[in-house]
C-alpha cells in the first residue's frame, strides 16, 4: 500500500543507530556511554511525592485532560520564573508541550510556510531539519566556528539570507558545543531579525545546565520576534515525563495552541502536576545536586581529554551535557562516522559523530559527560585514546 | 510578524469553547455538564497503586526516555489483549502513541499526500476534519442518519469514491452517535478498500465501552488495509496521561512512528507504566465499575429525553459516552443558528453541551449530550432544563 511522499522526506538519523548501541549497554556493563542525551540523575523526590499524594487524594482530577495550552497555574509559575531573566510575559504567552520535540514542531508549523527558508545553526541540535522538511520548509545552515567560540557573525547570516528566509534557529547552551550565546551575539541576532523581519526560534533545552557565567535570554532583546522553547527533561532530570514549553508573542502562541489541538490535544496531566512542585525546589536541586554532579563529570572528562588526547581541539563547555571535540588531527578521526562505529565495535564506547550536528561536524565527535561516573569517564577517554593511537 | 497559512487556517476548535464552559462548571455547581468527553470515574485503584510503587522503586529508570514505539513489555500486553478479540499482531506491528490524537495526526501525515481525499463518516469525531485540512488533505463527508442507525450506505459511499480517494476513517463505537459498525458495514468498507486500494483507519477509542450488541473489528475484514487506533483514555479512565496505540501492516505502523518522531520523541514513561499495570485489572474494572455506571446513566438520560422532549429522534447508543438526538422540530421553532442556540443554552439553561454541527454537516439540528459526567438526578434535571429552554 502507498505511503505519503512527505514522510519519505524524513531521514532516519544516525541517532537511531546510537539508540541501538545504548540499548545494548543495558545488558552489557562493559560498554561506556558517551552517546546519549538523557539526564542521568533521578528526578527530585519532592516531585514524585507530590504527584503521589495528589493521585491518592483525587485520582480522577489529576488524571483527566488539561486545557490544550496547559494548566494555568503552571504557566503562571513559568512566567514568574522568567522574570529573573528580564523576560516579562503573561501565562497566556506560554504553551506546555510534549518536550522540546513537540515545541519545535509547533513553532515550525505555526511560523513557516512550505517553500520558506529557515537558517539553522551549524553546529546545532540534529533534529531541526527533519520536522522542517516534513513541513515543506527548507533548512539552510549558517556556520559558527570553534575559533569564534561558536558565536554568531552577522556576515555569515547575511550570506545565507534570501528573500524566502523567514526565520533563524539557534541553540544556547549549544548542543553539541556547550557554548552560550554572548550578549554581543544576542544583540547581533536580535538586530538582524528585526531588520529582516525574521522569527528567532531559540532552543534553550539546557538553559538550567550552566556551569560558568549567566544564561542570557534573547527574548528580552526581541520580544516580537522570538519564540523560545525548553524542556524539563534536563533541568528536572525527567526526560520520560515528556514536558516542555514555548513562550513568545501572544498571537504566535495562540496559533501554536491550535496546532497542538491536532498533534496531542494536551500534555500529560501527571507530568504537569509533578512539575508544579518542581518550581518549589528548583533552585536548591540545581545548586546542590544537578550542577555539582555534572560539573564534576565535565571536569573529569576535560582533564582526561587533555591528558590522553592532546591533539584533540575543543572548548571547555559552559553548559549542556557534552564536550564537542575535533579529532581530525588523528588519522582515524578524519572520518567521524566510521570512527564512531569502530569505537563501539573495538572499544565499546558509544559516541555521536559530529556530522549529525551539521556539515561542519566532519572529524568531530560529541562526547556526553553526564551519563557515566568519574572513573568510567576516564576509562572511556583512555579507550578512545587507544583507538586513535 | 508573519505566520504559516496552515496555522492561520485552523478553525478555532469548538472544543476550546467547550473547555471554557466546563471550567466554568467547576466554579459554578449550578451549571450541568453534558459537554465533555472525559470519563467520570477514577482509574482502577490497584493499577495506580502498582504504578506509584514502580516509580518509587525505580525513579530514574521509570522517568527516562524510551523507544518511540513504546516498550516491548507494553506492546506485548497490547498484543495479548488484541488476541482475545481474534486479532493476531506481533509486537512489531504495534506502536504506543501519545493518545488517540497523536495517532490520528501521525497516520494522516504518514499515509496521505496533499490533495488526497479521505472519506469521513458524518457525523463523527470532530478532530478528523481539522487534522486532515491542516495536512493539506480533503475530508469528504459520508452522510449517515439515525434512520439507518448511522451505518454507512453502500450506494452513498460508492458515489464518493473518486480517483483521489485514498482512505476512509470510522470510529466504532462512534463519537457522537454511539453506533457500532455492524458486520455488513465492516464487509462493505473492507470490500471497497480492497477494490480501490484504500487505507481504512479504524478508531476504537471506545472499544470496550459497549452496553449491548457485538463489536466487530475492521482489521479482521481487511487486515492489509486497516490500521486500528486504540486509546487508554476512555477504557481505563486515564485521559490525562495521553496514551494510545496503533496496530496494522508493519509499513504503516513504521511510517506513523516516523512522523510521530517529528512532534514527540517517545510516549511518556509514567503513563506507560500505568497502562501496563492496568491490564491485570481492566476486565474486572470494566465489568464492575465502568459499564454498570455508564449504562445506568445512559438509560436515565434516554428515558428523560423521551419523556421531556418527545419530538427528538435518537437511536439508543450501544456504546461510548453520548446521546445524539436530532432536535429539528425544536430548532425550527427558535430560528437561530446551531451555535447561537449553543450559547443561549449555556447562558439561559446553564447547560454545557456541544452542537451536532461540529461533528459534520449531518449533525445540523442535533445536540451531543454526554451522559457519563453527571449523577442520574442531575441528568434528569439537565434534560428538564433543555425542555424548558425549547419551550421558550
Amino acid at each position: 500500500m502507498r505511503l505519503s511522499e512527505r514522510s519519505g522526506k524524513i531521514e532516519s538519523f544516525h541517532v537511531r543507530k546510537i539508540l541501538e548501541m545504548l540499548d545494548k549497554r543495558r545488558h552489557d556493563p562493559s560498554i561506556i556511554s558517551f552517546g546519549g542525551g538523557a539526564a542521568s540523575l533521578a528526578p527530585p523526590q519532592e516531585m514524585i511525592h507530590s504527584l503521589f499524594s495528589k493521585l491518592k487524594n483525587n485520582p480522577r482530577k489529576y488524571s483527566t485532560y488539561t486545557p490544550s495550552q496547559g494548566i494555568y497555574t503552571l504557566r503562571w509559575k513559568i512566567a514568574k520564573n522568567l522574570r529573573k531573566y528580564g523576560v516579562k510575559i503573561s501565562p497566556e504567552q506560554v504553551v506546555m508541550t510534549d518536550g522540546g520535540t513537540e515545541a519545535l514542531f509547533l513553532a515550525f508549523s505555526a511560523l513557516f510556510n512550505p517553500g520558506d527558508h529557515v537558517l539553522i545553526q551549524d553546529p546545532g541540535y540534529f533534529n531541526y531539519e527533519n520536522p522542517l522538511r516534513f513541513l515543506g520548509v527548507k533548512a539552510k545552515y549558517f556556520r559558527t566556528r570553534m575559533k569564534d567560540n561558536y558565536q554568531i557573525s552577522e556576515g555569515e547570516l547575511k550570506r545565507r539570507l534570501t528573500k524566502k528566509t523567514k526565520g533563524i534557529v539557534v541553540v544556547s547552551p549549544n548542543n553539541p558545543a556547550g557554548t552560550l550565546l554572548t550578549k554581543a551575539s544576542i544583540k547581533t541576532l536580535a538586530r538582524f531579525a528585526k531588520k529582516h523581519k525574521l522569527w528567532i526560534v531559540c532552543d534553550e533545552a539546557y538553559r538550567s545546565v550552566v556551569f560558568e557565567g549567566c544564561y542570557e535570554d534573547i527574548y528580552r532583546y526581541a520580544p516580537k520576534n522570538c519564540v523560545n522553547l525548553t524542556t524539563f527533561s534536563k533541568s528536572a532530570s525527567s526526560p520520560g515525563l515528556r514536558l516542555g514549553y514555548i513562550y513568545g508573542p501572544k498571537d504566535a502562541i495562540e496559533r501554536m495552541v491550535r496546532v497542538k489541538e491536532l498533534t496531542s490535544l494536551c500534555s500529560n496531566s501527571w507530568s504537569q502536576t509533578a512539575v508544579q512542585e518542581f518550581f518549589k525546589i528548583k533552585d536548591s536541586y540545581k545548586a546542590n545536586v544537578l550542577i555539582p554532579t555534572y560539573k564534576r563529570r565535565r571536569n573529569a572528562m576535560a582533564v582526561a581529554l587533555a591528558k590522553y588526547l592532546p591533539k584533540a581541539k575543543w572548548i571547555m563547555p559552559q553548559g549542556g551535557f557534552y564536550i564537542y571535540a575535533d579529532f581530525s588531527s588523528y588519522r582515524k578521526g578524519k572520518n567521524d562516522v566510521s570512527a564512531a562505529e569502530k569505537l563501539f565495535k573495538k572499544e565499546k564506547v558509544v559516541v555521536v559523530p559530529g556530522s549529525c550536528f551539521g556539515p561542519s561536524g566532519k572529524g568531530h565527535l560529541r562526547l556526553t559527560f553526564v551519563s557515566e561516573e568519574v572513573g568510567q569517564i576516564e576509562e572511556g577517554i583512555r579507550r578512545i585514546a587507544r583507538f586513535f593511537r | 510578524m508573519h505566520f504559516a497559512n496552515r496555522a492561520v487556517n485552523i478553525e478555532g476548535s469548538p472544543v476550546r469553547k467547550l473547555v471554557k464552559m466546563i471550567e466554568d462548571c467547576m466554579h459554578d455547581p449550578s451549571i450541568i455538564s453534558f459537554g465533555g468527553g472525559a470519563p467520570s470515574l477514577a482509574p482502577p485503584k490497584e493499577a495506580i497503586e502498582k504504578t506509584l510503587e514502580r516509580i518509587k522503586t525505580e525513579p530514574k529508570k521509570s522517568s527516562s526516555y524510551g523507544s518511540s514505539y513504546g516498550p516491548a513489555s507494553l506492546r506485548k500486553l497490547i498484543a495479548d489483549d488484541l488476541r482475545k478479540g481474534g486479532l493476531n499482531y506481533p509486537a512489531d506491528q504495534i506502536a504506543v502513541t501519545e493518545g488517540g490524537q497523536a495517532a490520528i495526526f501521525a497516520l494522516f501525515g504518514g499515509l496521505f499526500n496533499p490533495g488526497d481525499e479521505v472519506i469521513v463518516s458524518d457525523p463523527s469525531f470532530l478532530a478528523y476534519g481539522e487534522a486532515l485540512k491542516f495536512l493539506g488533505l480533503k475530508p469528504v463527508y459520508l452522510p449517515t442518519s439515525v434512520e439507518t442507525g448511522f451505518q454507512p450506505d453502500q450506494e452513498t459511499l460508492l458515489k464518493l469514491v473518486g480517483p483521489k480517494t485514498k482512505g476512509m476513517i470510522f470510529a466504532t463505537p462512534d463519537n457522537p452517535t454511539g453506533r457500532i459498525l455492524d458486520d455488513t458495514a465492516c464487509k462493505l468498507v473492507a470490500d471497497i478498500a480492497k477494490d480501490k486500494n484504500m487505507w481504512i483507519l479504524s478508531d476504537i477509542a471506545y472499544k470496550e465501552i459497549i452496553f449491548e450488541g457485538k463489536y466487530y473489528d475492521q482489521a479482521n475484514y481487511a487486515p492489509d488495509n486497516t490500521i486500528g487506533l486504540g486509546s487508554f483514555s476512555k477504557v481505563i479512565s486515564l485521559p490525562g496521561v495521553r496514551l494510545g496505540y496503533i496496530y496494522g501492516p508493519k509499513e504503516a505502523v513504521d511510517i506513523a512512528v516516523k512522523v510521530k518522531q517529528q512532534f514527540s520523541l517517545c510516549p511518556n514513561s509514567w503513563g506507560m507504566i500505568a497502562a501496563e499495570e492496568s491490564y491485570a485489572y481492566k476486565d474486572k474494572y470494566l465489568k464492575e465499575e465502568v459499564i454498570p455506571s455508564y449504562k445506568e446513566k445512559r438509560d436515565v438520560m434516554a428515558a428523560a429525553v423521551k419523556k421531556h422532549l418527545p419530538e427528538a429522534k435518537f437511536a439508543l447508543p450501544r456504546g461510548a459516552f453520548y446521546l445524539f438526538p436530532n432536535f429539528t422540530p425544536y430548532f425550527e421553532k427558535i430560528k437561530k443558528t446551531d451555535d447561537e442556540i449553543w450559547d443561549d443554552v449555556f447562558k439561559k439553561a446553564k447547560l454545557a453541551l456541544i452542537p451536532g454541527i461540529h461533528f459534520g454537516p449531518s449533525g445540523l439540528n442535533h445536540l451531543r449530550l454526554t451522559y457519563v459526567t453527571e449523577t442520574p438526578e442531575r441528568i434528569e434535571e439537565g434534560v428538564k432544563r433543555l425542555e424548558k429552554f425549547f419551550s421558550g
